[in-house]
């Protein structure tokens, strides 16, 4: 281990090690749109592509609202139905993360 | 201005830069703990405050980079992570394909420039924008998180420990949060139902038989699949395709009050 603290040394392997992640994480992200650039505008593809923001959104927080187990589900649930009735992204995210909190603090200690 | 039609003159205008910014207010907290609690592993894994910020500004990528820093050694394993980053970020193709109408009819650089601060965060805020065509606004938020996320790994790197455990005060919770409100916020209708069943369907079976992030390509993947199964002719967008909407009249924010406690 490197002595602490350890504010400017850039060892080499690092630097490149960290260049590779870059460089990938970024590919993707500049290859994606550019791919989707190459599809029709129109049609069954950009019927696709529309739909695609709310898939990917909806498969991040699904599994992650789960693996907090039912006080997650349940604080999901809260912040979804806030958010349809108030339109409050801050006013949501304050009514599931208190709800998930409150619970928490109950959970652990009963 | 000039001919109708033509190219806006500014790509990334300040104050759509500055609202972008302000939309990604609410994430302030839960970006701040975890970039903190980033910069305490770092420590612990033999990384110097420099390299994990230039990590934390280059990668930008908040999963791939506790996964990447937690395997990191003396003799750094650099296929290892730099796999490994790859397989949690593939979701990134998904996003940036999705950014489509963000960058319609943008030059090349402005793609080029607009797409590294891209984190789930600043693009699930600007995709439930009303205007989507405001690559500044993706740009704002990015480079507030940016600025949050390295401030964390600071703060973390330096206090080496005694950050508070951010499940107690449920701020592991506001990634789901803020995710499963602005799901709410891209509801486009009816045709949406089969898609969005799928994906969560997809993602509940990943998340059950799959490693790691693969639940999200499960999901999405399944989206994918039923969207294109389930159009039809006359699904076909009737509204005209949207000129880049020149951003000058303030766009029509609130609708969805994305903006913290406006």
């Amino acid at each position: 281990m490197m002595s602490f603290p350890d504010l400017t040394t850039f060892s080499t392997a690092s630097v490149l090690t960290i260049l590779g992640m870059a460089i990938v994480t970024y590919g993707m992200r500049l290859g994606g749109l550019l791919m989707a650039d190459r599809l029709p505008q129109h049609g069954r593809w950009a019927h696709v592509l529309e739909r695609l923001p709310g898939a990917v959104l909806i498969s991040v927080w699904i599994p992650s609202a789960l693996s907090a187990g039912s006080i997650g589900v349940a604080g999901a649930a809260a912040t979804v139905i806030t958010m349809a009735l108030a339109r409050n992204l801050f006013a949501a995210m304050a009514v599931g993360m208190i709800l998930v909190g409150v619970g928490r603090y109950f959970i652990a200690n009963s | 201005m000039s001919r109708p039609g033509s190219a806006p003159t500014r790509h990334f205008d300040a104050d759509t830069i500055r609202r972008g910014a302000l939309a990604c207010l609410p994430l302030l907290p839960s970006t701040m703990i975890f970039g903190a609690v980033l910069g305490v592993l770092a420590t612990q894994r033999g990384l110097s405050l420099g390299e994990l910020l230039f990590m934390s500004l280059t990668v930008f990528a908040g999963s791939a980079q506790f996964v990447s820093v937690d395997l990191w050694r003396e003799t750094i394993p650099a296929a290892t992570i730099i796999v490994a980053t790859a397989v949690i970020n593939l979701r990134y193709v998904l996003i940036g394909a999705s950014l489509r109408p963000v960058f319609r009819g943008r030059p090349l650089w402005v793609k080029i420039c607009g797409m590294h601060m891209v984190a789930d965060e600043n693009w699930a805020v600007t995709m439930t924008q009303e205007n989507l065509a405001n690559p500044g606004f993706l740009l704002g938020g990015g480079i507030f998180l940016g600025i949050v996320w390295a401030t964390g790994n600071t703060i973390g790197y330096l206090l080496g420990g005694g950050i508070p455990d951010p499940n107690v005060y449920a701020l592991d919770f506001a990634f789901t949060a803020v995710f499963a409100a602005l799901t709410v916020g891209m509801w486009k209708g009816r045709v949406d139902l089969l898609p969005w069943l799928a994906a969560a369907i997809g993602s509940l079976i990943g998340h059950y038989t799959l490693p790691g992030t693969w639940s999200i390509l499960a999901g999405a993947g399944a989206g994918v699949v039923v969207a294109a199964l389930t159009w039809r002719k006359d699904m076909d967008d009737t509204a005209p395709e949207p000129e880049i909407a020149a951003d000058t009249f303030g766009a029509p924010e609130g609708t969805y009050s994305t903006e913290a406690g406006k």
